[in-house]
């Protein structure tokens, strides 16, 4: 009897621990992202190295100013997963590069970001921007009336490599936990 | 035997729950509440997203539910605060993000079309600044009019 009653009780430590494990996401370096020499054109007009825009948290996002649908529903997915969160807040970088430089420029950029005040706006001719495309594995094509372009946000780690890809369209909940747990990994709290 | 005090506490109990339904039901009611119904069609949660920035594009989102016998065309659609709306769809395949513009939209018998960020959208264009918009649905020769709000997204 003892001994079935030590086991129900391993079995039910067992099962919580994978549960939690399950939940643990797992960061690796993927051979992906900014280099020491990335400079593009930022939001207030200065070319600018984009190592110095990174915080402990890092996410990277493609997308364009006239996108009406899909950049300003990641960008307020991500505002709601920041919530009240001071130390989220304080230590979250959204790097927003737009892929269409021809509409976007570093004002506009500006102006479009200024309700996430954690984000930061760059731009670059199409050469600088394919180059950076490549680095990610990302993508952007100019269709008739609109851009099609890369799906995720890449979450960096100090030295700008990406570690982890989440989906723009990601619920709320995930992109928080995304945040919560590479803030735990980068400066262990 | 059953004592009297028993009997009225069981029937307090008793109206105590319908009562409980009832506002429960009032509640669903009143929060289900469609915007618009015209022509077996019902329209629900409308509203155009605040615009990010100064931008004059943007979108809107709602659901039309069609509770008519024959299927429905949605085939174009104004607001009074744009210069113009188009019907459009995000579409998220192989990594990628891309828009399309959709001739119409087919809205089967009970069936319902669901407007939401990061699907089918009414793409609005030369937003102008204003807090309620009329927005106009044209089905082939029928139209439906109602105003909706201007306000922030519902994200999940």
């Amino acid at each position: 009897m003892i001994r079935i009653q030590y086991l129900t009780k391993i079995s039910l430590l067992w099962i919580f621990m994978a549960a939690c494990g399950g939940d643990r996401i797992r960061f690796q370096e993927l051979p992906l992202g900014l280099s020491e020499t990335t400079a593009l054109l930022s939001q207030d007009g200065a070319r600018e190295n984009l190592t110095t825009a990174l915080k402990p948290i890092t996410l990277l996002f493609f997308g364009y100013t006239r996108c009406p649908d899909f950049c300003p529903m990641t960008l307020h997915k991500l505002q709601a997963a920041v919530g009240d969160d001071t130390k989220l807040k304080e230590n979250l970088r959204l790097v927003f590069i737009s892929v269409d430089p021809k509409n976007d420029k570093p004002v506009k950029i500006k102006n479009y970001l200024a309700a996430f005040p954690y984000a930061r706006g760059f731009t670059g001719n199409s050469e600088e921007l394919r180059v950076i495309e490549k680095a990610f594995g990302a993508f952007s094509k100019q269709e008739p009336a609109t851009i099609s372009h890369s799906l995720y946000l890449y979450l960096l780690n100090n030295q700008g490599r990406v570690i982890h890809l989440i989906r723009s369209d990601a619920p709320v909940a995930e992109l928080r936990k995304v945040m919560l747990q590479a803030l735990e990994a980068e400066t262990g709290t | 035997m059953t004592r009297p005090d028993a009997v009225s506490h069981k029937s307090r109990q008793t109206l105590f729950a319908a009562f409980a339904i009832l506002l429960i039901a009032l509640l669903f009611l009143a929060c289900n509440r469609p915007q618009h119904r015209a022509h077996d069609l019902v329209f629900r949660d409308w509203y155009v997203a605040t615009p990010m920035g100064n931008g004059t594009m943007t979108v809107a989102y709602g659901s039309i539910e069609n509770v008519g016998a024959g299927e429905r065309h949605l085939v174009a659609v104004s607001l009074s605060c744009a210069d113009s709306a188009e019907l459009h769809e995000t579409i998220t395949a192989g990594g990628r993000v891309s828009m399309r513009a959709l001739p119409s939209v087919i809205i089967q018998p009970t069936g319902e079309a669901r407007f939401v960020p990061g699907g089918k959208h009414l793409m609005v264009f030369g937003f102008k600044k204003s807090e309620e918009c009329r927005v106009k649905f044209t089905f082939g020769a029928e139209e439906a009019v109602f105003a909706i709000p201007v306000r922030p997204r519902d994200l999940k």
